[in-house]
């Protein structure tokens, strides 16, 4: 993969992602879950948002190097993010994946 | 009539008849300008509602994710929400000051379709020639600038490639000839960088608006429904406006369509005097993008 298509696979796995966390069924699937989960999935949402924006920002040949050092980890993190999208009622198997996906992408970006 | 009347007698009927035909141009240039003209005027409300929905479904997101903190959790990451949050806010400031300069740009791109118009008469001014040089060279510094200017991860010079040469036709009417051997190549790199952002812009406006009316429909339509007691009076008239909005999403390429024409339109111009213009396409496709930048900004109001 070029940095150019990891790149758009990051960003628009998280605009999948926002959306999928901004849908009424994930905010049924979180409301008969713990404050404590409820509380990581809000910081996890937050981060996604500020990924999205600096990603957005980002210029590729600044960032390029690292994406590619970061390519199979992207291409897995995406994977497994994506997957747990698909049942979206198993809230800590998202939540996993997204701190997973964010944890990869703050390796190019920063996220503070 | 001898050989040198006829000549010259076939001569003169070409000279009038490609200054007929230029003149036809002359008034298609003209036509041309007032769609640039207003293709600009709309671009500045285009990247507005960029500006807008990207900010909007940001702060939504953002408000979304509160409303699932207690008062506890909300205490406890006080210090990192807080600097998230002023992280945020100086990505969105740069995000808003590339919107500019594409803004700046276009207005460039505007004043020279407005001083082109003085060329279209026939009867050009040196001033009228003075202040198309003028308006171009603004362009062409401003072109290596606006290149760098960053959108979906690309600076707008990755979107656009090598610069094409434009093998510019000869007019007949000198001032305009001139004018297109030197403007030609400068014009059809800015409107190539013009395309470029607004196909990134438009698909970013597309993320942005679909992430806030999702919060809208829960907002506006889903939970009060099912919240027991009385329908708030705005409910009908909320869900349709909600549905209105869903279906705008579907003509964000109109925009896209709109740049594409107007680029086609001056290369053709430019180019090939036999060209047919298709003047009714290019009105159409910039009254789409016109009624969809008018419908975005509506909906996050």
């Amino acid at each position: 993969m070029t940095a150019s298509d990891l790149y758009s696979l990051s960003l628009s796995t998280l605009v999948a992602t926002r959306k999928k966390m901004l849908s009424p069924a994930w905010q049924e699937a979180l409301d008969g879950q713990s404050a404590e989960l409820k509380a990581a999935a809000s910081m996890d949402l937050v981060q996604v948002q500020m990924a999205i924006s600096a990603l957005s920002n980002a210029v590729l040949t600044d960032i390029a190097n690292q994406m590619n050092d970061e390519s199979q980890a992207i291409q897995d993190a995406t994977g497994e993010l994506n997957r747990a999208l698909q049942n979206i009622n198993k809230v800590q198997n998202v939540i996993r994946a997204v701190t997973t996906m964010l944890d990869t992408v703050s390796k190019f970006i920063t996220l503070v | 009539m001898n050989r040198r009347k006829l000549t010259a007698h076939v001569a003169l009927l070409t000279t009038l008849s490609l200054i007929g035909c230029d003149t036809d141009r002359l008034a298609q240039f003209g036509a041309f300008a007032a769609a640039g003209t207003a293709y600009v005027a709309i671009f500045q409300t285009f990247t507005a509602d960029v500006g807008s929905a990207f900010i909007a479904a940001d702060s939504a997101t953002f408000v979304k994710a509160r409303t699932n903190q207690d008062a506890a959790h909300l205490a406890e990451n006080a210090r990192i929400l807080r600097a998230d949050l002023a992280q945020d806010d100086k990505t969105l400031k740069a995000y808003l000051s590339n919107l500019q300069k594409l803004n700046a740009h276009a207005n460039l791109l505007g004043a020279y379709f407005a001083a082109m118009t003085q060329l279209t008469n026939g009867k050009a001014s040196a001033a009228a020639v003075t202040s198309l040089n003028s308006q171009l060279d603004s362009i062409n510094t401003f072109n290596p600038e606006i290149e760098k200017v960053s959108f979906a991860g690309k600076n707008v010079k990755d979107f656009i490639g090598l610069p094409t040469q434009l093998v510019v036709t000869h007019y007949e009417v000198k001032a305009l000839d001139k004018q297109l051997k030197m403007s030609a190549p400068v014009i059809d790199r800015a409107l190539t960088l013009q395309q470029a952002a607004i196909e990134a812009l438009s698909a970013e406006l597309n993320d942005s608006l679909s992430a806030s009316l999702q919060l809208q429909e829960s907002a506006n339509v889903l939970d009060p429904y099912v919240t027991p007691g009385p329908l708030p009076s705005a409910w009908i008239a909320n869900r349709e406006a909600y549905i209105r909005k869903e279906v705008i999403l579907e003509s964000a390429d109109g925009a896209v369509a709109a740049i594409k024409s107007l680029h086609t339109a001056f290369t053709q111009l430019a180019t090939d005097k036999s060209s047919t213009i298709n003047f009714g396409k290019l009105y159409s496709d910039i009254g789409t993008m016109a009624g969809y930048a008018a419908a975005a900004q509506a909906s996050h109001k």
